[in-house]
């Protein structure tokens, strides 16, 4: 039940493995499905002058930021945010903060590994043919449809209609094994294998994509260059409207994974003498390598090829599960390309998604010191519970959009303003700036603590506010008008409550033990013998 | 694809590709870190 006395600190195994773990729990859907349509929609290649200044002032900085503090809270023992804020700021409140960086990936892993498993299922699919439906793009939306149950609330549990059940079983199965494995024998190993296979499929799609010449005579303007041109010619005009730096700042934002809590969890698991500036910077810029270089030339491109300007207009799911199987059906070898494609998708996903399990499995083990069996134990229980919950009522989607709203993004930003004004106000730019060149072989530039100090939180805050202006009150309004929409968010406040409560708890014992003690934590970090329970 | 869109392509495809590869080439060229000591 509980863990073992003395059991050594988890740590990652190398310097090239926790790089690989971070940027794959970075790359994920959003890199080749959200991508794209973002930047068609907000003015092509004239989204990037936006997007790489958010990457600059938001992204890196916020990173590093995150890095920081994680390792900073992991030398003193602490592997969870709660633990980790509590060390940082002496306030009772930074537990409770903490808790926030926990309940957003737990609830985020109960969607998130079904949409996971709808990319499995796609694959398998491919393998036997059942998705090769013709030039008919309704029959694609009817199987989407049909797959992920959208007809009604408990469609998927009726006789014969769950194919996509096995896959959720299964990719929630492997989920667990791999984080019973812990942080180096499961995760480490998994993106050690994954990341490059993934950049292998990703390559070869993007070979076939870029020799499709143009495909229907009686369309020449569908070609290989008309879909680059539709992703990437410049609509200058779209940089004077606030919406287009909004976006871009959003999906900066969203894709570096700041905000989730696993940066943070992640971080606290480096050696000491590590130089994290670095592997921040590695981290990052792999990301880009695969929404930039790969989601930018692929998605969208092939999409225009076979639909025309229709493929720009359209959201991330019916991009992803809609028109590419509909394109690789009309694409000379779409068979195996499709399968490929939706592989490399379930790849990119449960790199994300066992770096969800990981920050609530620290919190257990840390605040209770249950052992890794028991912990694996409740967690599976809980996610199955609330998987369970987003899998029958799959009507129109409605669960998972309401989870994904509330949950998925504005508690994301919630986290992301709390986090950087803690850092910058907090912990202190010059105790975070000691931190990051901690056997630092490169240089941050001073004025990155400026920026994360002063103009960060209010950039993100300016987001935030006009991201609520333009979204809460449909989602307020939906929840007054349906009630799997009103459960949804009552599911979210009993997860919060529950979690607050165990924070209390486990805030309790850390006091209790000395382990939170000012004093001890002035000092320079703690040894192996301090740190085991 | 007009002229302008395949200078923001190319600048843009280039700028990641360096990055990365620049930080890869540092990446693999620190020595090995051996476990914290107690």
């Amino acid at each position: 039940m509980t863990k073992e006395k003395n059991a050594p600190r988890e740590q990652w195994g190398s310097r090239i493995g926790v790089i690989l773990a971070v940027a794959g729990s970075a790359v994920g859907l959003g890199n080749f499905l959200r991508f794209p349509g973002q930047a068609a929609q907000n003015g092509g290649g004239a989204f990037m002058i936006p997007y790489f200044v958010s990457l600059l002032i938001l992204g890196i900085p916020m990173c590093w930021s995150e890095w920081a503090m994680g390792r900073y809270g992991g030398a003193r023992g602490f592997n969870s945010a709660p633990g980790i804020f509590g060390v940082i700021w002496k306030n009772p409140l930074a537990k409770y903060v903490g808790s926030i960086a926990v309940i957003i990936p737990l609830i985020i892993y109960m969607y998130y590994v079904v949409i996971e498993a709808w990319c499995l299922g796609y694959a398998y699919n491919y393998l036997t043919g059942d998705l090769m439906l013709g030039s008919d793009s309704a029959a694609y939306g009817a199987f989407f449809g049909r797959f992920v149950g959208i007809a009604g609330n408990g469609f998927l549990y009726a006789d014969g209609q769950g194919q996509v059940i096995w896959f959720i079983a299964l990719v929630f199965l492997l989920n667990f094994a791999l984080i019973y494995r812990g942080v180096s024998k499961g995760i480490e190993t998994l993106c050690k294998y994954a990341m490059p296979l993934m950049a292998l499929f990703a390559l070869c799609v993007l070979v076939r994509v870029l020799t499709l010449g143009t495909p229907d005579p009686a369309h020449p303007d569908q070609s290989v260059l008309g879909g680059l041109g539709f992703m990437w010619n410049p609509d200058f005009a779209k940089l004077a409207d606030p919406k287009t730096w909004l976006a871009a700042s959003g999906q900066i934002f969203f894709t570096l994974s700041v905000g989730f809590g696993i940066i943070l969890n992640y971080a606290s698991y480096v050696k000491r003498k590590e130089d994290i500036a670095l592997s921040a910077l590695t981290a990052s810029s792999m990301n880009e390598f695969f929404e930039v270089c790969l989601g930018g030339l692929i998605t969208l491109p092939a999409a225009f090829i076979f639909l025309g300007i229709a493929a720009g207009t359209m959201g991330t799911f019916a991009l992803g599960f809609n028109a590419l199987p509909n394109v690789f059906a009309l694409m000379p070898g779409g068979r195996f390309f499709g399968f490929v494609w939706f592989f490399m998708l379930f790849l990119a996903a449960i790199t994300s998604s066992v770096s969800m399990l990981q920050p609530v499995i620290a919190f257990l083990e840390e605040g209770f010191d249950l052992a890794r069996k028991t912990s694996t134990t409740l967690l599976g229980l809980l996610t199955a519970l609330g998987c369970g919950f987003v899998i029958y009522f799959s009507k129109g989607l409605v669960a998972l959009d309401t989870f994904d709203f509330w949950v998925g993004t504005t508690l994301i930003f919630v986290l992301g303003m709390l986090q950087v004004s803690i850092y910058g106000w907090v912990f202190g730019v010059e105790r975070g700036e000691k931190e990051l060149h901690q056997g630092a072989q490169i240089r941050v530039p001073r004025f990155i603590q400026f920026i994360l100090k002063y103009i960060s939180p209010v950039y993100l805050l300016v987001i935030f506010v006009s991201f609520c202006y333009s979204n809460v009150p449909g989602y307020v309004a939906a929840i007054r008008q349906d009630p799997v929409a009103l459960s949804s968010v009552a599911v979210i406040l009993a997860i919060l409550a529950l979690f607050f409560f165990l924070t209390f708890l486990a805030g309790k014992r850390w006091t209790a033990s000395g382990r939170l003690d000012p004093r001890k934590l002035d000092q320079e970090p703690m040894t192996q013998a301090e740190v085991s329970p | 694809m007009n002229p302008a869109g395949l200078l923001i392509m190319i600048v843009s495809l280039s700028s990641v590709l360096l990055l990365s590869g620049y930080c890869f080439y540092k990446v693999l060229r620190l020595p090995p870190q051996g476990p914290d000591k107690p």
